[in-house]
This record gives C-alpha cells, structure tokens and sequence, in this order.
C-alpha cells in the first residue's frame, strides 16, 4: 500500500506527480462512492471529488508522516461535504447544516415512524428499487451518523480509522454506529422481515 | 346472426296456430326492433381510422385509472433510461415515483390536478410546482380544437402489441411540414390509454420512448395516493401553484409593461396563450407557442426585477443560459426563449420582437 | 448482562472484534432476550442492506479533468507567490536606501492603489463570467414554467419530458 512517506519522500517533482497519480487511481473511486452517498445533490459529487484530490495534492509536504494517508482522504471528504452544505445553508436559509443536522437526535434513538410514502406496489421489491430505498433511508440520516455508516460498513475502515478520519474518539464512533443502525432499522422496516435474497 | 335468429323465431311462432297470435306480435315486433338497431348501429359506429383512435386517446386522458411500471430511453444527447412508477386516475391525480437512475432514485412527484410537489430524496425541501394535470386539461381540450382545425395529421399505421395488451399505432405530426418532428403512440385498443409513445426527430431518428411494461387498470385509486406526507425533518415550499394559460388581451391587464411580441414564428407554431407569474416585485409575462407536437415559452420581464450582473451580460443578440434556454436584452425588458428550439430560429424570433 | 449493556456491546458483538468471555455473554442474552435477539438481527441485516448498495463509478475522463484543475490551482498559487514576493523585495530595497525612504510612502499609496484596481477588475470580469444564485432562481422558475406546459401537451412524451429536465438542471449545476 501506498504510504506518505513514499509520496512525501520522493524529491523530483515528476517523481512526486507520478505518484499523485497512483494515489488517485487507488483511491478515487472509494473516496467518489463516499462522497456520492455522504450529499444529497448529485451535481456535487464530482466537484467535491476532484477538491479532495486538489487539496491532497497541495497539502502533500505538509502530510504528517504518522498519519494513514486514506484516513486523511477521507478526513478531507468528510470536512468539504460539511462544509460545502453549511455554505449552501447560509446561501439558501434552507437547509440545515450537514453537522447541526440531527446534532440534538444524534444520542436520542427515538425516531418516529417514517411513513411509507409508496403503498399497494405493484410488484415485489427488485434489487435496484431495494438500493434506492436503502439510499433513500440513508441520506434521511444524521450528517454524522450516516459518515459513521458508510465508513464502516461501505468503506470497510476500521474503527480506529474512522475515529482518525472524523477526527473523534473509538467510542463516539460506535456508538454512532449503533443510533445510525437504530435509525436505519425504523426507516427500513418493510425490508427487514423479508426472506427475499437480495445478493 | 341477430338476422336469421329472427327469421327463426318468427317462422316457430307462425307454426303455433291462430290462437298464438297475440303472443306472436310482441316477439315480431321486439325482433324488428333488434334487426333495425343492429343494421342503424352497425351505420353509426365509428369506423376504427387515425383520427377515432386520437379522439379516444384525448378522451381517456381523463378518465383512466391505473398503475403501471413505466420505462423511458433518452437516446439524443446522453442515453439514459429510467425506471419509474406511475399512478394515475384521470386529472384527478398522478403520482411517479422513481426507481432508477441512481441519481433519480427515491425522487416522488405527485400532482392532485390543484399542485405538484416535487421530493428529492436527502433534501429537506420539498418543492410545490405548477401541476401538470390542471395545464394537461386545458390543453387535452386544445389538442382536439388543434386536431378539429386541421393543424395535425393523424395516421392508423398499424397495430402491436405493448406490456401484454393489443394496442393500435398511431403516428400524429403537424400539418404541412416537410420534415418536423413526430410521434407515434401505441394506444391500447379497449381502455385507449397511451402505452407507448416514441418522439421521432425530422430526419426520422427516435429521440426518446417511454412504454408500461406492466399496467393494471383499476375504477378508481384512492385519493391519499395523491397526496404527500413528508418525511420527518423535510418541509414543503409553496410556490406559485397553478398558472392559467389565458389570452394575451387579458394578460395586458394584468402587467404595467408593454408585452412585446415576435412576429416571425418557426413554420407552423402560433400562439396559444400568455400567463403572467409574481417574480420578485415584479412579473413575469409567458407566451406560449405550439405547433401541435413541439411548444416553447416565451418570458419577458423587466430588467429591475433581475440580478444586475445577469443583466450586463445580455446582448441584443440570444446567448445561452442554459440547455435549451436563450436570453437577450431589448430595451429595458429581459427576453428569455425555452424550449428545442434550434439558435438561428431563436435568433430570427429574437430580431422579429416589437 | 441486561439490556442496556447489550446495546452497548451490540456492534462489537455484530461486527465480530469481542471474543471470550464477553462474547458468551452477549451470547447468552441474546439465547434468552427475544427482543434483543430479534434487535441484533435487525442491525445485522440494516448493515448488510447497506453493504449491498452498489459501487457508483466515477464517470469517465475523471482523472482529466482533475490535472486540470490542479495545473488550474498551481498556475494562480505560482502567479500569488511571485506578486506577493516582488512586493515584499521591492518593499524591502526601498527601506535600504537613503532616498528611498523618502519615496517609500507614496511609493506604499501606489502600490495599493494598483492592488485595488487591479482586484476591483478581477472581481467586475469573474462576475460577467458568473451565473450567480439570483440568476439561477430566474432560469429555473422558466425552466419550469415551460416544462409544466410542455409536458401538459397530451400529445407529448411527458416523462421523456420530465427525465430531460432534471438531466438539464444536472448538467447546468455542472
């Protein structure tokens, strides 16, 4: 694996470009799945992706050597999908904050019944409208819940890495796991009792 | 059959003797009856021709009631197809609800013929917007008036068969244009619903298609169906809800500006109406033009209700402000044409503006 | 153990990181507490719903245009680089020298007159260039408009219709 010491270490700035690239090609489409799940506009994705790398790039000879260079990837993505919706908040008076978002719901599990706008369907549930129905619940959920969430059980980082990535301690993580789990389970109740192998 | 049926019935009788004969009358005269209303129907009924079949498929706009899982391709420009729900009972309500692309998964639009609001999933807002259906009225009854005047042709070109139901293949275009764009549709043949429409460009290529691959015709669906609860945390923001397309006389009334009007239009599109929307502290006055199968919008405002540094952009001259959206200046009013409508038309109309 | 240490042992447990004598008696409980039971099976199949979800992919020409802009970025930190550093030599020789002090606050004035002007420019011709959130909001409420009334044709693909528009409003916000 690629590490920051042998991106930071190498003196020539082709050798240094290089190995940007290969840092790209590893990690851009785990830090795009994030971020594509993290926001709730579609338009920003890409943008978002690219000032992940952008920054990754200009900040590589400050890099701090003790750090693990995906954690701070996704350090990077975590910070500019807040920060992006708490901008857009303040522009459009709209939208709460990607962080305020259910910041007083974040340690309190009652959530009350989502109700089920689609009734009577016409047909049972097929694997892409399951996917849609569990991005739907997740993009429902807290800002800080639903990073904990994809982090751990989309990216597969461990707790550790999470807890360096969001920059909070091992216990905080899960227990945000377990209240994004909570909330997850009311929202997707229909689906939890089926038998239906969705692999 | 009816015929010799009868022939039959009057022979039996005729057999019974004397005494049958005033049991016999009713019988003669109730099988005349059905002799005549066979021969007088089988005149009257509608011959099953291009213009039968678009009379009933306008007609059944507002009377179907289904659900049905529907598929639509864009093939110009980037191909892409979706995947969606839809719930309909006539203009009394319709609901869609997407099931694919990825980027339009979970989105819900659902319009009860007063408003439509529109949900994204993982946005907070749910937006109201003009409804489809009340402007679908309107214009259900100015596609026939079109269709009487001879603005459209309409074709019988054959028939098919779509998600399991035999339909009839319709092509309609507008009249006496060479190459201009068509569409064809596969109505089904007993409920008169629409299953297929393909929307064919003027050198023939199909630009996009939209089937049911399944449908279940229902008498009515209830009407909570119609209606939006939102997800906790998500509020609704009201908008202008529904927009009357009404005469451009009366749109004069309504506005302190004077309305400005083209008089070049692309060959066979006229004007079929103007609204006026509240925007900012002022108004926005729309006109609408139609050739039958395409339609653009025409909006105009004065320069102080928009943004200054929008408006030091503006030339006399269209240019782009988004896909299929041009913008110019004239005078101190901002022109804004939206619809497919290609540069050099817009330019014509642009420079024909008094 | 009771419910509530359960729950705080419950990711652990599902995740599989405790093991010994903990884990038998999560085990333990869960052989006897149907809720709890029923509760980790619920989180256990919330995680793997999710876990399913399939991988986006990033769309093409991706890498492109990310050297793009960081040639992009680099070219405007370079040119900030060397103007904040010729003001600073210049700033720094007119202290030296004699005659220079003399000069050096209408030198000053200049200097940041310039820097006004010029950043006065810079903003006036990026605001030309730019769409800002009141256009958008005039674009839209035409956009909208026209869709409502092109799609109430009866005679129109309006879910076609529909698709197009939100790939447009997609695209715009590009």
């Amino acid at each position: 694996m690629l590490t920051a010491d042998a991106v930071s270490a190498s003196k020539n700035q082709q050798d240094e470009c290089k190995t940007f690239e290969e840092v790209v090609a590893r990690y851009k489409d785990a830090i795009y799945n994030y971020i594509w799940r993290m926001v709730s506009n579609r338009d920003d994705v890409e943008d978002l992706t690219q000032e992940v790398f952008v920054r990754a790039f200009t900040s590589f000879k400050r890099f701090r050597h003790d750090s693990n260079l995906k954690t701070w990837l996704y350090r990077i993505a975590t910070n500019l999908c807040i920060d992006r919706y708490r901008r857009k908040a303040l522009e459009n008076k709209i939208m709460r904050p990607l962080d305020q978002i259910g910041a007083d719901e974040e340690n309190d599990t009652k959530w009350s019944d989502v109700p089920d706008v689609r009734f009577d369907p016409l047909h049972t549930y097929e694997r892409r409208e399951l996917q849609a129905e569990v991005q739907r619940a997740l993009s429902l959920l807290p800002g800080k819940l639903r990073s904990a969430i994809l982090l751990y059980d989309i990216q597969g980082l461990t707790y550790e890495e999470i807890a360096e990535a969001l920059g909070c301690p091992i216990g905080t993580v899960k227990s945000r796991l377990f209240n994004g789990r909570m909330q997850l389970r009311k929202l997707l109740k229909p689906y939890l009792q089926s038998d239906v192998d969705t692999q | 059959m009816t015929h010799r049926l009868g022939f039959v019935l009057v022979g039996r009788r005729a057999e019974c003797g004397q005494d049958k004969k005033m049991i016999r009358r009713p019988w003669t005269s109730f099988t005349l009856f059905l002799l005549l209303f066979v021969i007088i129907g089988g005149a009257l009924a509608e011959p099953i021709d291009g213009p039968t079949v678009l009379r009933r498929m306008l007609a059944a706009e507002g009377t179907a009631a289904f659900i049905a899982h529907q598929v639509t391709t864009l093939t110009r420009g980037p191909a892409l197809t979706s995947e969606q729900t839809v719930y309909r009972d006539g203009f009394r309500g319709m609901r869609t609800e997407y099931i694919s692309p990825p980027q339009l998964a979970g989105e819900i639009m659902v319009d009860n013929g007063k408003e439509m609001i529109h949900f994204v999933p993982g946005h907070k807002v749910a937006r109201v917007r003009p409804s489809r259906l009340f402007a679908l009225k309107q214009r259900t009854q100015e596609a026939a008036r079109a269709f009487l005047h001879g603005a459209l042709d309409v074709e019988l070109v054959g028939k098919d068969k779509i998600a399991d139901r035999p339909t009839f293949v319709l092509v309609v275009k507008p009249r006496g244009k060479e190459k201009a764009q068509t569409r064809k549709f596969w109505v089904d043949s007993e409920k008169w619903i629409k299953l297929k429409t393909e929307d064919i460009g003027p050198d023939g290529t199909v630009l996009s298609t939209s089937y049911y691959t399944k449908i279940e015709f229902l008498d009515k669906l209830p009407q909570e169906k119609f209606q939006f609860e939102p997800p906790p945390g998500v509020k609704i923001e009201r908008g202008p809800a529904r927009t009357q397309v009404m005469p451009l006389e009366k749109v004069r009334q309504l506005v302190k500006f004077r309305i400005l009007e083209p008089t070049y239009l692309p060959n066979g599109f006229k004007c079929i109406g103007a609204t006026a929307i509240p925007f900012r502290q002022g108004k926005i006055v729309v006109l609408r033009y139609s050739d039958g199968i395409l339609s653009f919008s025409l909006f105009q405002t004065p320069g102080r209700v928009l943004d200054r540094g929008f408006l030091q952009r503006l030339r006399e001259g269209p240019s782009p402000s988004g896909k299929n959206i041009y913008s110019w200046r004239r005078g101190d009013l901002n022109l804004t044409l939206v619809g497919p409508i290609p540069l050099h038309e817009v330019q014509k109309i642009a420079e024909s503006v008094r | 153990m009771d419910c509530k240490d359960i729950k705080e042992h419950m990711i652990d447990y599902l995740g599989g990181t405790i093991a010994g004598e903990l884990r038998c008696a999560v085990e333990e409980h869960l052989r006897v507490c149907e809720k709890c039971r029923l509760l980790a099976k619920d989180l256990e199949r919330t995680a793997s719903l999710v876990r399913m979800l399939d991988p986006v992919p990033v769309p093409a020409g991706f890498e492109k245009r990310l050297s793009q802009r960081i040639v992009a970025h680099q070219s405007a930190s370079s040119l900030w680089h060397s103007i904040s550093s010729a003001i600073i030599a210049i700033g720094q020789s007119l202290l030296v020298k004699p005659v220079g002090r003399r000069i050096l606050r209408p030198a000053i004035a200049m200097l940041l007159l310039c820097a006004l002007i010029g950043g006065s420019l810079f903003l006036l011709l990026s605001s030309n260039n730019r769409v800002d959130a009141t256009d958008r909001a005039f674009i839209e409420v035409c956009r909208e408009q026209h869709m409502s009334f092109a799609a109430a044709n009866p005679l129109a693909d309006e879910s076609a219709l529909l698709l197009k528009e939100r790939m447009s409003q997609m695209s715009d916000n590009l």
